[in-house]
Protein backbone atom coordinates (compact mmCIF):
# COMPACT_ATOMS: atom_id res chain seq x y z
CA UNK A 1 0.00 0.00 0.00
CA UNK A 2 1.11 3.65 -1.42
CA UNK A 3 0.78 5.74 1.59
CA UNK A 4 1.30 8.91 0.09
CA UNK A 5 -2.05 8.41 -1.66
CA UNK A 6 -2.77 4.93 -0.46
CA UNK A 7 -3.49 2.69 -3.65
CA UNK A 8 -1.79 -0.30 -4.74
CA UNK A 9 1.47 -1.16 -5.86
CA UNK A 10 1.69 -3.83 -7.58
CA UNK A 11 5.05 -3.89 -9.21
CA UNK A 12 7.27 -4.05 -6.62
CA UNK A 13 8.38 -3.62 -3.08
CA UNK A 14 9.01 -0.51 -2.95
CA UNK A 15 6.31 2.61 -3.84
CA UNK A 16 7.42 5.40 -5.82
CA UNK A 17 3.77 7.07 -5.76
CA UNK A 18 3.86 10.15 -7.15
CA UNK A 19 0.37 11.63 -5.52
CA UNK A 20 -2.11 10.80 -8.02
CA UNK A 21 -2.13 6.80 -8.03
CA UNK A 22 0.16 6.43 -10.57
CA UNK A 23 2.24 3.78 -9.24
CA UNK A 24 5.77 2.82 -10.67
CA UNK A 25 4.77 4.31 -13.91
CA UNK A 26 8.42 4.44 -15.04
CA UNK A 27 9.34 1.19 -13.80
CA UNK A 28 6.67 -0.65 -15.95
CA UNK A 29 8.72 0.36 -19.16
CA UNK A 30 12.00 -0.59 -18.12
CA UNK A 31 11.88 -4.79 -19.00
CA UNK A 32 14.31 -5.15 -22.00
CA UNK A 33 14.98 -8.63 -23.57
CA UNK A 34 18.86 -9.68 -23.42
CA UNK A 35 21.46 -10.76 -26.73
CA UNK A 36 21.70 -15.02 -26.95
CA UNK A 37 18.78 -15.92 -24.24
CA UNK A 38 15.47 -16.71 -25.12
CA UNK A 39 13.07 -14.23 -26.75
CA UNK A 40 10.21 -13.79 -24.61
CA UNK A 41 7.35 -16.46 -25.09
CA UNK A 42 4.00 -14.67 -26.09
CA UNK A 43 0.99 -14.99 -27.84
CA UNK A 44 -0.80 -11.97 -29.46
CA UNK A 45 -4.10 -11.74 -31.38
CA UNK A 46 -2.59 -10.94 -35.23
CA UNK A 47 -4.23 -10.16 -38.37
CA UNK A 48 -3.14 -13.86 -39.51
CA UNK A 49 -5.10 -15.02 -36.10
CA UNK A 50 -3.64 -15.77 -32.81
CA UNK A 51 -0.32 -16.65 -33.03
CA UNK A 52 2.29 -18.02 -30.52
CA UNK A 53 6.00 -17.27 -30.90
CA UNK A 54 6.48 -20.85 -30.80
CA UNK A 55 4.64 -20.89 -33.96
CA UNK A 56 7.82 -19.82 -35.72
CA UNK A 57 10.56 -22.35 -34.51
CA UNK A 58 12.61 -23.53 -37.35
CA UNK A 59 12.75 -19.82 -38.84
CA UNK A 60 14.21 -17.07 -38.67
CA UNK A 61 11.83 -14.14 -37.14
CA UNK A 62 12.18 -10.02 -37.58
CA UNK A 63 9.69 -8.87 -34.59
CA UNK A 64 9.78 -5.40 -35.45
CA UNK A 65 6.86 -2.43 -33.46
CA UNK A 66 5.69 0.39 -35.17
CA UNK A 67 4.13 3.41 -33.45
CA UNK A 68 0.72 3.44 -34.75
CA UNK A 69 -1.50 2.66 -37.92
CA UNK A 70 -2.08 4.96 -40.12
CA UNK A 71 0.63 6.79 -39.79
CA UNK A 72 3.08 8.17 -42.67
CA UNK A 73 6.80 7.57 -41.36
CA UNK A 74 4.86 3.61 -40.70
CA UNK A 75 3.82 3.55 -44.19
CA UNK A 76 6.43 3.92 -45.70
CA UNK A 77 8.21 1.41 -43.87
CA UNK A 78 5.50 -1.21 -44.15
CA UNK A 79 5.98 -0.71 -48.37
CA UNK A 80 9.69 -1.31 -47.61
CA UNK A 81 9.05 -4.51 -45.65
CA UNK A 82 7.02 -5.99 -48.18
CA UNK A 83 9.33 -5.27 -50.86
CA UNK A 84 12.02 -7.20 -49.22
CA UNK A 85 9.67 -9.90 -48.07
CA UNK A 86 10.78 -12.47 -50.86
CA UNK A 87 14.27 -11.94 -49.91
CA UNK A 88 14.04 -12.81 -46.32
CA UNK A 89 11.46 -16.05 -47.41
CA UNK A 90 14.68 -17.13 -49.60
CA UNK A 91 16.83 -17.07 -46.09
CA UNK A 92 14.22 -18.72 -44.06
CA UNK A 93 12.81 -15.61 -42.02
CA UNK A 94 9.07 -14.40 -41.07
CA UNK A 95 8.27 -10.92 -40.38
CA UNK A 96 5.54 -9.92 -37.70
CA UNK A 97 5.14 -6.17 -37.39
CA UNK A 98 3.15 -4.99 -33.74
CA UNK A 99 1.59 -1.91 -32.94
CA UNK A 100 -0.58 -0.59 -29.83
CA UNK A 101 -3.70 -0.31 -31.96
CA UNK A 102 -6.44 -2.55 -33.02
CA UNK A 103 -6.60 -5.44 -35.31
CA UNK A 104 -9.46 -4.28 -37.00
CA UNK A 105 -6.87 -0.54 -37.24
CA UNK A 106 -4.12 -2.97 -38.78
CA UNK A 107 -6.60 -4.97 -41.25
CA UNK A 108 -7.99 -1.33 -42.29
CA UNK A 109 -4.57 0.40 -42.99
CA UNK A 110 -3.04 -3.24 -44.41
CA UNK A 111 -5.91 -2.73 -47.09
CA UNK A 112 -5.30 1.25 -47.22
CA UNK A 113 -1.61 0.41 -48.10
CA UNK A 114 -2.34 -2.13 -50.53
CA UNK A 115 -5.22 0.22 -52.76
CA UNK A 116 -2.78 3.49 -52.29
CA UNK A 117 0.71 1.48 -53.22
CA UNK A 118 -0.26 -1.68 -55.15
CA UNK A 119 1.31 -4.07 -52.68
CA UNK A 120 0.27 -6.93 -50.33
CA UNK A 121 1.24 -6.86 -47.24
CA UNK A 122 1.69 -10.64 -46.71
CA UNK A 123 3.19 -10.62 -42.88
CA UNK A 124 1.02 -10.86 -39.57
CA UNK A 125 0.93 -7.65 -37.18
CA UNK A 126 0.36 -8.20 -33.33
CA UNK A 127 -2.59 -6.12 -32.50
CA UNK A 128 -1.14 -5.09 -28.65
CA UNK A 129 -4.00 -3.65 -27.27
CA UNK A 130 -3.00 -4.71 -23.88
CA UNK A 131 0.45 -3.47 -24.07
CA UNK A 132 1.63 -7.29 -23.06
CA UNK A 133 4.24 -7.87 -25.80
CA UNK A 134 5.57 -3.97 -25.85
CA UNK A 135 6.44 -4.49 -22.70
CA UNK A 136 8.03 -8.03 -22.76
CA UNK A 137 10.27 -6.55 -25.47
CA UNK A 138 11.08 -3.57 -24.18
CA UNK A 139 9.43 -1.75 -27.11
CA UNK A 140 7.75 1.32 -25.21
CA UNK A 141 10.23 4.37 -24.48
CA UNK A 142 8.21 6.76 -22.50
CA UNK A 143 10.91 9.83 -23.27
CA UNK A 144 9.12 9.20 -26.90
CA UNK A 145 5.93 7.80 -26.41
CA UNK A 146 3.90 5.89 -23.60
CA UNK A 147 1.44 5.27 -25.75
CA UNK A 148 3.33 4.05 -28.82
CA UNK A 149 5.72 1.46 -29.40
CA UNK A 150 8.71 2.87 -30.89
CA UNK A 151 10.56 1.64 -33.96
CA UNK A 152 12.07 -1.63 -32.17
CA UNK A 153 13.59 -5.01 -34.62
CA UNK A 154 14.36 -8.01 -32.63
CA UNK A 155 16.05 -11.05 -34.72
CA UNK A 156 15.29 -14.28 -33.62
CA UNK A 157 16.66 -17.27 -34.44
CA UNK A 158 15.16 -20.75 -35.53
CA UNK A 159 15.68 -22.03 -32.06
CA UNK A 160 13.91 -19.06 -30.33
CA UNK A 161 17.01 -17.29 -29.35
CA UNK A 162 17.29 -13.13 -29.55
CA UNK A 163 20.22 -12.54 -31.49
CA UNK A 164 20.04 -8.71 -32.22
CA UNK A 165 18.11 -5.86 -31.28
CA UNK A 166 17.39 -2.73 -33.54
CA UNK A 167 16.33 0.81 -31.80
CA UNK A 168 14.93 3.92 -33.99
CA UNK A 169 13.07 6.90 -33.12
CA UNK A 170 9.49 7.16 -33.81
CA UNK A 171 11.03 10.64 -36.15
CA UNK A 172 13.51 8.35 -38.52
CA UNK A 173 12.26 5.47 -40.90
CA UNK A 174 14.14 1.89 -40.83
CA UNK A 175 16.84 0.73 -43.34
CA UNK A 176 15.53 -2.40 -44.88
CA UNK A 177 18.35 -3.11 -46.74
CA UNK A 178 20.77 -2.70 -43.38
CA UNK A 179 18.32 -5.29 -41.98
CA UNK A 180 18.70 -8.23 -45.18
CA UNK A 181 22.56 -7.16 -44.15
CA UNK A 182 22.38 -7.98 -40.71
CA UNK A 183 20.17 -11.43 -41.62
CA UNK A 184 22.85 -12.18 -43.78
CA UNK A 185 25.64 -11.46 -41.25
CA UNK A 186 23.87 -13.51 -38.44
CA UNK A 187 23.48 -16.55 -40.73
CA UNK A 188 27.41 -16.72 -41.64
CA UNK A 189 28.51 -15.97 -38.44
CA UNK A 190 26.48 -19.26 -38.13
CA UNK A 191 27.36 -21.08 -40.69
CA UNK A 192 30.93 -20.78 -40.85
CA UNK A 193 31.90 -19.72 -37.20
CA UNK A 194 33.57 -16.50 -38.61
CA UNK A 195 32.61 -12.82 -37.76
CA UNK A 196 31.92 -9.87 -40.08
CA UNK A 197 33.67 -6.32 -40.36
CA UNK A 198 31.87 -3.59 -40.58
CA UNK A 199 30.20 -2.31 -43.65
CA UNK A 200 30.61 -5.81 -44.72
CA UNK A 201 28.24 -7.64 -47.28
CA UNK A 202 27.54 -11.12 -48.97
CA UNK A 203 30.89 -11.37 -50.99
CA UNK A 204 33.21 -9.76 -48.75
CA UNK A 205 35.45 -11.60 -46.92
CA UNK A 206 35.07 -12.84 -43.35
CA UNK A 207 37.08 -12.02 -39.88
CA UNK A 208 38.24 -15.26 -38.42
CA UNK A 209 37.88 -15.67 -34.69
CA UNK A 210 41.13 -14.39 -32.73
CA UNK A 211 43.54 -16.99 -31.37
CA UNK A 212 43.28 -17.40 -27.72
CA UNK A 213 46.48 -18.61 -26.70
CA UNK A 214 49.96 -17.55 -27.77
CA UNK A 215 50.55 -20.96 -29.75
CA UNK A 216 47.47 -19.95 -31.51
CA UNK A 217 48.89 -16.71 -32.68
CA UNK A 218 51.81 -18.18 -33.99
CA UNK A 219 49.64 -20.41 -36.19
CA UNK A 220 47.28 -18.31 -37.12
CA UNK A 221 50.05 -15.90 -38.46
CA UNK A 222 52.24 -18.98 -40.18
CA UNK A 223 48.01 -19.87 -42.19
CA UNK A 224 48.84 -17.59 -44.97
CA UNK A 225 45.86 -15.69 -44.50
CA UNK A 226 45.23 -11.94 -45.23
CA UNK A 227 46.34 -10.83 -41.71
CA UNK A 228 46.57 -7.35 -40.87
CA UNK A 229 48.06 -8.47 -37.19
CA UNK A 230 47.53 -11.73 -35.50
CA UNK A 231 44.59 -11.17 -34.13
CA UNK A 232 42.71 -9.92 -37.33
CA UNK A 233 42.64 -11.60 -40.18
CA UNK A 234 40.47 -12.29 -42.92
CA UNK A 235 39.54 -15.14 -45.28
CA UNK A 236 37.06 -15.37 -48.49
CA UNK A 237 34.24 -18.18 -48.06
CA UNK B 1 -11.42 -17.75 -34.98
CA UNK B 2 -9.27 -18.02 -37.97
CA UNK B 3 -10.39 -21.60 -39.23
CA UNK B 4 -14.11 -21.08 -39.05
CA UNK B 5 -16.18 -18.56 -40.56
CA UNK B 6 -19.65 -16.65 -39.40
CA UNK B 7 -21.98 -18.75 -40.90
CA UNK B 8 -20.06 -21.64 -39.32
CA UNK B 9 -18.06 -23.18 -42.61
CA UNK B 10 -14.12 -23.79 -42.51
CA UNK B 11 -11.94 -21.01 -44.06
CA UNK B 12 -9.94 -21.62 -47.07
CA UNK B 13 -6.82 -21.86 -44.49
CA UNK B 14 -8.56 -24.54 -42.52
CA UNK B 15 -9.90 -26.36 -45.89
CA UNK B 16 -6.13 -26.62 -46.77
CA UNK B 17 -4.85 -27.86 -43.54
CA UNK B 18 -7.81 -30.75 -43.36
CA UNK B 19 -7.58 -31.82 -46.51
CA UNK B 20 -3.70 -32.10 -46.13
CA UNK B 21 -3.65 -34.13 -43.07
CA UNK B 22 -6.74 -36.59 -43.89
CA UNK B 23 -3.26 -38.84 -43.72
CA UNK B 24 -1.60 -38.17 -40.63
CA UNK B 25 1.16 -35.65 -41.14
CA UNK B 26 3.53 -33.62 -39.19
CA UNK B 27 3.09 -30.11 -39.48
CA UNK B 28 6.63 -29.35 -41.84
CA UNK B 29 4.55 -32.27 -44.02
CA UNK B 30 1.47 -30.19 -43.70
CA UNK B 31 3.51 -26.73 -44.98
CA UNK B 32 4.77 -28.59 -47.96
CA UNK B 33 1.19 -30.39 -48.41
CA UNK B 34 -0.63 -27.24 -47.99
CA UNK B 35 1.84 -24.17 -49.28
CA UNK B 36 1.30 -22.30 -46.02
CA UNK B 37 3.86 -20.63 -44.02
CA UNK B 38 4.79 -22.84 -40.81
CA UNK B 39 3.13 -20.27 -38.03
CA UNK B 40 0.08 -20.29 -40.02
CA UNK B 41 -0.05 -24.40 -39.80
CA UNK B 42 0.77 -24.60 -35.96
CA UNK B 43 -1.85 -21.95 -35.11
CA UNK B 44 -4.57 -23.75 -37.23
CA UNK B 45 -3.63 -26.97 -36.24
CA UNK B 46 -4.13 -25.36 -32.19
CA UNK B 47 -7.50 -24.25 -33.25
CA UNK B 48 -8.33 -27.02 -35.13
CA UNK B 49 -8.07 -29.65 -32.20
CA UNK B 50 -9.64 -27.51 -29.56
CA UNK B 51 -12.95 -27.48 -32.16
CA UNK B 52 -12.58 -31.03 -32.67
CA UNK B 53 -11.76 -31.05 -36.53
CA UNK B 54 -7.79 -32.69 -35.58
CA UNK B 55 -6.29 -35.16 -33.61
CA UNK B 56 -2.79 -35.46 -32.38
CA UNK B 57 -1.29 -38.97 -32.19
CA UNK B 58 2.45 -37.91 -30.94
CA UNK B 59 3.83 -36.04 -33.72
CA UNK B 60 1.09 -36.42 -36.11
CA UNK B 61 -1.92 -34.92 -37.18
CA UNK B 62 -5.25 -36.22 -38.47
CA UNK B 63 -8.17 -34.67 -39.46
CA UNK B 64 -11.13 -36.46 -37.57
CA UNK B 65 -14.71 -37.75 -38.50
CA UNK B 66 -16.16 -34.30 -37.18
CA UNK B 67 -13.22 -32.73 -39.62
CA UNK B 68 -14.15 -34.03 -42.42
CA UNK B 69 -17.77 -33.75 -41.93
CA UNK B 70 -16.99 -30.01 -42.68
CA UNK B 71 -14.93 -30.58 -45.34
CA UNK B 72 -18.03 -31.60 -47.23
CA UNK B 73 -20.06 -28.84 -46.04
Amino acid sequence: MCEECGCECDCGDECTCDGSCDCCSDEEFVGMPRLNEPAPAFEAVTTHGELRLADFEGRWLILFSHPADFTPVCTTEFVAFAEIYPELQARNVDLLGLSIDSVYAHIAWVRNIEANFQIKIPFPIIADLDMNVAMLYGMIMPGASKTETVRAVFIIDPKGILRAMIYYPLSAGRNTQEILRLIDALQVNDKHQVATPANWKPGDKVILPAPKTQEGAEQRAAEGLECVDWYLCKKAL
Amino acid sequence: MACINADGSLTPIAQKVLNAILEPAIPMQIQQISGLPIYRVRASLRELMDLGLVQQNGENYQTTELGKTYLTK
